[in-house]
Protein backbone atom coordinates (compact mmCIF):
# COMPACT_ATOMS: atom_id res chain seq x y z
CA UNK A 1 0.00 0.00 0.00
CA UNK A 2 1.63 3.45 -0.60
CA UNK A 3 1.19 5.46 2.01
CA UNK A 4 2.15 8.67 0.50
CA UNK A 5 -1.06 8.52 -1.36
CA UNK A 6 -3.31 6.50 0.74
CA UNK A 7 -3.13 8.90 4.16
CA UNK A 8 -6.04 8.36 6.62
CA UNK A 9 -7.02 7.31 10.00
CA UNK A 10 -5.39 4.10 10.36
CA UNK A 11 -7.22 3.49 13.54
CA UNK A 12 -10.23 2.66 11.25
CA UNK A 13 -12.09 -0.53 10.09
CA UNK A 14 -13.73 1.19 7.35
CA UNK A 15 -12.44 3.29 4.69
CA UNK A 16 -13.09 5.01 1.43
CA UNK A 17 -11.34 7.30 -0.88
CA UNK A 18 -13.06 9.08 -3.93
CA UNK A 19 -9.98 9.46 -6.71
CA UNK A 20 -9.71 10.29 -10.40
CA UNK A 21 -7.45 7.62 -12.27
CA UNK A 22 -4.60 10.10 -12.23
CA UNK A 23 -4.61 10.19 -8.72
CA UNK A 24 -5.75 13.25 -7.45
CA UNK A 25 -7.86 12.19 -4.77
CA UNK A 26 -11.50 14.45 -4.40
CA UNK A 27 -12.00 13.35 -0.88
CA UNK A 28 -12.43 10.28 2.05
CA UNK A 29 -15.12 8.75 3.75
CA UNK A 30 -15.24 7.31 6.93
CA UNK A 31 -14.91 8.38 10.65
CA UNK A 32 -15.06 6.97 14.27
CA UNK A 33 -14.49 9.05 17.37
CA UNK A 34 -14.74 5.31 19.33
CA UNK A 35 -11.62 3.32 19.19
CA UNK A 36 -12.23 0.74 22.14
CA UNK A 37 -15.59 -1.01 20.91
CA UNK A 38 -15.30 -4.26 18.81
CA UNK A 39 -16.26 -3.79 15.37
CA UNK A 40 -19.89 -3.95 14.96
CA UNK A 41 -20.64 -2.60 18.29
CA UNK A 42 -23.60 0.19 17.48
CA UNK A 43 -20.80 2.89 19.03
CA UNK A 44 -18.60 1.99 16.53
CA UNK A 45 -20.86 3.54 13.41
CA UNK A 46 -21.71 7.15 15.41
CA UNK A 47 -20.19 8.95 13.54
CA UNK A 48 -21.53 7.39 10.07
CA UNK A 49 -24.20 6.86 7.99
CA UNK A 50 -25.92 5.61 4.40
CA UNK A 51 -27.31 8.95 4.26
CA UNK A 52 -24.01 11.17 4.45
CA UNK A 53 -22.13 8.31 2.18
CA UNK A 54 -24.24 8.85 -0.29
CA UNK A 55 -23.92 12.78 0.17
CA UNK A 56 -20.67 12.30 0.03
CA UNK A 57 -20.41 10.20 -3.22
CA UNK A 58 -22.68 12.76 -5.31
CA UNK A 59 -19.95 15.34 -4.06
CA UNK A 60 -17.39 13.20 -5.15
CA UNK A 61 -19.24 12.65 -8.77
CA UNK A 62 -19.93 16.69 -9.19
CA UNK A 63 -15.94 16.88 -8.40
CA UNK A 64 -15.15 14.57 -11.14
CA UNK A 65 -17.73 16.18 -13.52
CA UNK A 66 -15.70 19.71 -13.25
CA UNK A 67 -11.88 17.97 -13.26
CA UNK A 68 -8.94 18.94 -14.04
CA UNK A 69 -10.60 22.60 -13.51
CA UNK A 70 -10.72 22.08 -10.12
CA UNK A 71 -7.21 20.34 -9.54
CA UNK A 72 -5.58 23.18 -8.02
CA UNK A 73 -7.99 23.54 -5.02
CA UNK A 74 -7.88 19.54 -4.56
CA UNK A 75 -3.65 19.73 -4.15
CA UNK A 76 -4.17 19.65 0.05
CA UNK A 77 -5.89 15.71 -0.23
CA UNK A 78 -2.38 14.54 -0.38
CA UNK A 79 -0.38 14.88 2.44
CA UNK A 80 3.51 15.60 2.91
CA UNK A 81 5.67 12.65 1.59
CA UNK A 82 6.07 10.14 4.10
CA UNK A 83 9.17 8.77 5.60
CA UNK A 84 8.60 5.61 4.97
CA UNK A 85 6.11 4.58 1.76
CA UNK A 86 4.63 1.52 2.87
CA UNK A 87 3.68 -0.36 5.77
CA UNK A 88 6.94 -3.03 5.78
CA UNK A 89 9.17 -0.05 5.22
CA UNK A 90 8.58 0.70 9.40
CA UNK A 91 11.06 -0.86 11.62
CA UNK A 92 8.54 -2.03 13.61
CA UNK A 93 6.59 -3.81 10.83
CA UNK A 94 9.37 -4.94 8.70
CA UNK A 95 10.19 -7.74 10.56
CA UNK A 96 6.68 -9.17 11.10
CA UNK A 97 5.34 -8.51 7.35
CA UNK A 98 6.03 -8.94 3.70
CA UNK A 99 5.11 -6.36 0.62
CA UNK A 100 2.82 -9.04 -0.79
CA UNK A 101 -0.01 -10.67 0.76
CA UNK A 102 -1.82 -14.38 0.09
CA UNK A 103 -4.49 -14.48 -2.32
CA UNK A 104 -6.57 -15.40 0.69
CA UNK A 105 -5.62 -12.47 2.36
CA UNK A 106 -3.31 -13.97 5.28
CA UNK A 107 -0.07 -12.16 5.98
CA UNK A 108 -2.10 -8.84 5.43
CA UNK A 109 -1.22 -5.86 7.56
CA UNK A 110 -3.72 -4.65 9.94
CA UNK A 111 -4.30 -0.70 9.40
CA UNK A 112 -4.07 -0.18 13.06
CA UNK A 113 -0.49 -1.51 13.09
CA UNK A 114 0.57 1.26 10.75
CA UNK A 115 -1.29 3.93 13.25
CA UNK A 116 0.96 2.20 15.53
CA UNK A 117 4.11 2.28 13.66
CA UNK A 118 3.99 5.79 13.27
CA UNK A 119 3.20 6.67 17.01
CA UNK A 120 6.31 4.74 18.01
CA UNK A 121 8.31 6.78 14.84
CA UNK A 122 6.75 10.12 16.08
CA UNK A 123 7.23 9.38 19.94
CA UNK A 124 6.53 13.33 20.80
CA UNK A 125 4.78 15.00 18.00
CA UNK A 126 1.29 15.92 18.82
CA UNK A 127 0.01 15.05 15.38
CA UNK A 128 0.76 11.29 15.84
CA UNK A 129 -0.29 11.35 19.55
CA UNK A 130 -3.43 12.74 19.02
CA UNK A 131 -4.43 11.49 15.03
CA UNK A 132 -7.11 13.12 13.14
CA UNK A 133 -8.99 14.88 15.10
CA UNK A 134 -12.65 15.04 15.87
CA UNK A 135 -14.13 17.97 14.84
CA UNK A 136 -15.49 18.55 18.08
CA UNK A 137 -11.73 19.20 19.49
CA UNK A 138 -12.36 22.65 17.84
CA UNK A 139 -15.93 22.91 19.26
CA UNK A 140 -17.70 21.32 15.97
CA UNK A 141 -20.49 18.65 16.11
CA UNK A 142 -21.01 17.47 12.66
CA UNK A 143 -24.16 15.87 11.62
CA UNK A 144 -23.06 12.50 10.26
CA UNK A 145 -26.65 12.57 7.69
CA UNK A 146 -24.85 15.50 5.92
CA UNK A 147 -21.33 16.03 4.17
CA UNK A 148 -20.02 18.84 6.82
CA UNK A 149 -23.00 20.09 8.28
CA UNK A 150 -22.69 21.49 12.07
CA UNK A 151 -25.40 19.91 13.98
CA UNK A 152 -23.89 21.80 17.27
CA UNK A 153 -21.41 24.60 18.31
CA UNK A 154 -20.22 23.73 21.99
CA UNK A 155 -20.54 26.73 24.12
CA UNK A 156 -17.33 28.32 25.08
CA UNK A 157 -15.21 26.34 22.29
CA UNK A 158 -12.96 28.08 20.08
CA UNK A 159 -15.64 27.63 17.15
CA UNK A 160 -17.98 29.64 18.86
CA UNK A 161 -15.65 32.40 19.24
CA UNK A 162 -15.09 32.46 15.63
CA UNK A 163 -18.33 32.64 14.76
CA UNK A 164 -18.91 29.13 13.44
CA UNK A 165 -23.17 28.49 13.91
CA UNK A 166 -25.39 25.50 13.92
CA UNK A 167 -27.06 24.55 10.70
CA UNK A 168 -23.68 26.43 8.98
CA UNK A 169 -22.66 23.66 5.98
CA UNK A 170 -18.70 23.52 5.65
CA UNK A 171 -17.74 23.92 2.30
CA UNK A 172 -14.27 24.03 2.26
CA UNK A 173 -11.30 24.79 5.05
CA UNK A 174 -7.69 25.63 3.88
CA UNK A 175 -9.49 26.07 0.48
CA UNK A 176 -10.34 22.49 0.27
CA UNK A 177 -13.36 20.81 -0.69
CA UNK A 178 -15.00 19.36 2.19
CA UNK A 179 -17.29 15.80 1.23
CA UNK A 180 -17.37 14.27 4.73
CA UNK A 181 -16.60 14.55 8.35
CA UNK A 182 -13.57 12.71 7.32
CA UNK A 183 -12.39 15.56 5.13
CA UNK A 184 -12.77 17.87 8.29
CA UNK A 185 -10.14 15.30 10.37
CA UNK A 186 -7.60 15.52 7.67
CA UNK A 187 -7.20 19.00 7.02
CA UNK A 188 -6.93 19.45 10.85
CA UNK A 189 -4.71 16.13 11.21
CA UNK A 190 -2.29 18.36 8.81
CA UNK A 191 -2.89 21.47 10.25
CA UNK A 192 -0.17 23.32 12.19
CA UNK A 193 -0.11 23.31 15.74
CA UNK A 194 -1.17 27.12 16.38
CA UNK A 195 -2.37 29.50 13.20
CA UNK A 196 -5.64 30.03 11.18
CA UNK A 197 -7.28 27.57 9.10
CA UNK A 198 -9.76 29.68 6.43
CA UNK A 199 -12.98 28.43 6.09
CA UNK A 200 -16.25 29.31 4.05
CA UNK A 201 -19.51 27.53 4.97
CA UNK A 202 -22.82 28.05 3.43
CA UNK A 203 -25.41 30.06 6.00
CA UNK A 204 -28.99 30.78 4.87
CA UNK A 205 -27.93 30.50 1.19
CA UNK A 206 -24.74 32.69 0.92
CA UNK A 207 -21.01 32.10 1.15
CA UNK A 208 -19.69 33.67 4.42
CA UNK A 209 -16.29 33.41 5.28
CA UNK A 210 -14.92 32.08 8.59
CA UNK A 211 -11.12 31.99 10.40
CA UNK A 212 -10.71 29.79 12.64
CA UNK A 213 -8.22 30.60 15.29
CA UNK A 214 -6.16 27.57 16.50
CA UNK A 215 -4.82 27.45 19.89
CA UNK A 216 -1.91 26.22 21.24
CA UNK A 217 -2.21 22.94 22.34
CA UNK A 218 -5.66 22.18 20.55
CA UNK A 219 -5.33 18.74 20.08
CA UNK A 220 -5.65 17.85 23.26
CA UNK A 221 -8.41 19.32 24.05
CA UNK A 222 -11.83 17.57 24.22
CA UNK B 1 -22.62 -0.17 3.09
CA UNK B 2 -20.48 0.49 -0.38
CA UNK B 3 -22.02 -2.69 -1.82
CA UNK B 4 -25.81 -0.46 -1.64
CA UNK B 5 -23.58 2.68 -3.55
CA UNK B 6 -21.80 0.50 -5.89
CA UNK B 7 -25.05 -0.05 -7.03
CA UNK B 8 -26.67 3.56 -6.71
CA UNK B 9 -24.24 5.20 -8.56
CA UNK B 10 -23.03 3.23 -11.18
CA UNK B 11 -20.63 5.96 -12.41
CA UNK B 12 -18.00 5.20 -9.61
CA UNK B 13 -15.49 2.54 -10.52
CA UNK B 14 -15.46 0.69 -7.52
CA UNK B 15 -11.95 -1.19 -6.03
CA UNK B 16 -11.86 -2.42 -2.61
CA UNK B 17 -8.03 -3.09 -1.03
CA UNK B 18 -8.89 -5.43 0.74
CA UNK B 19 -11.64 -7.01 -1.34
CA UNK B 20 -13.11 -9.07 -8.69
CA UNK B 21 -15.52 -11.49 -8.82
CA UNK B 22 -14.36 -15.23 -8.01
CA UNK B 23 -11.34 -13.77 -6.16
CA UNK B 24 -9.58 -15.90 -3.37
CA UNK B 25 -9.72 -12.91 -1.11
CA UNK B 26 -13.47 -12.11 -1.89
CA UNK B 27 -14.27 -15.66 -0.88
CA UNK B 28 -11.98 -15.50 2.19
CA UNK B 29 -13.66 -12.66 3.34
CA UNK B 30 -17.16 -14.83 2.75
CA UNK B 31 -18.24 -11.33 0.51
CA UNK B 32 -20.93 -13.89 -1.10
CA UNK B 33 -23.52 -11.07 -2.10
CA UNK B 34 -21.49 -8.24 -3.59
CA UNK B 35 -23.11 -6.89 -6.15
CA UNK B 36 -21.88 -4.34 -8.93
CA UNK B 37 -18.84 -4.26 -10.74
CA UNK B 38 -15.58 -4.71 -7.67
CA UNK B 39 -12.09 -5.38 -8.39
CA UNK B 40 -10.68 -6.89 -5.56
CA UNK B 41 -6.32 -6.04 -4.38
CA UNK B 42 -5.45 -4.65 -7.76
CA UNK B 43 -5.30 -0.86 -8.44
CA UNK B 44 -3.35 -0.75 -11.33
CA UNK B 45 -6.33 -2.63 -12.74
CA UNK B 46 -8.56 -0.22 -10.64
CA UNK B 47 -6.50 2.81 -12.59
CA UNK B 48 -6.43 1.55 -15.78
CA UNK B 49 -10.88 0.60 -15.86
CA UNK B 50 -10.98 4.20 -14.50
CA UNK B 51 -8.99 5.82 -17.47
CA UNK B 52 -10.32 3.82 -19.79
CA UNK B 53 -14.44 4.38 -19.40
CA UNK B 54 -13.64 7.89 -17.69
CA UNK B 55 -15.74 7.23 -14.04
CA UNK B 56 -13.91 8.45 -10.86
CA UNK B 57 -13.00 5.39 -8.33
CA UNK B 58 -14.18 4.35 -4.78
CA UNK B 59 -11.50 2.88 -3.43
CA UNK B 60 -12.55 1.25 -0.04
CA UNK B 61 -10.01 -0.57 2.55
CA UNK B 62 -11.50 -2.49 5.00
Amino acid sequence: MDLSLFQFDYRLTWAAFFMNADRVIYGRYGTRADHKSQRGAPESAQNVSLDGMKKALEAALDLHKNYPANKEMLAGNIGPAPKYKAPEEFPSLAKKFKATIEPNGRGCIHCHTVNSAQAKFNPKDDRWLFPYPMPETIGLALDRKERAKIKSVLANSQAEKDGFRAGDELLTLRGQPLLSIADVQWVLHNAKDSGILDAVVLRDGAKVDLRLQLQAGWRKLK
Amino acid sequence: MYRRFAITLAGLVAISAALGQDNPLQKALKDVDVQGEWIYNDLPKGYAEAKKTGKPMLVVFR
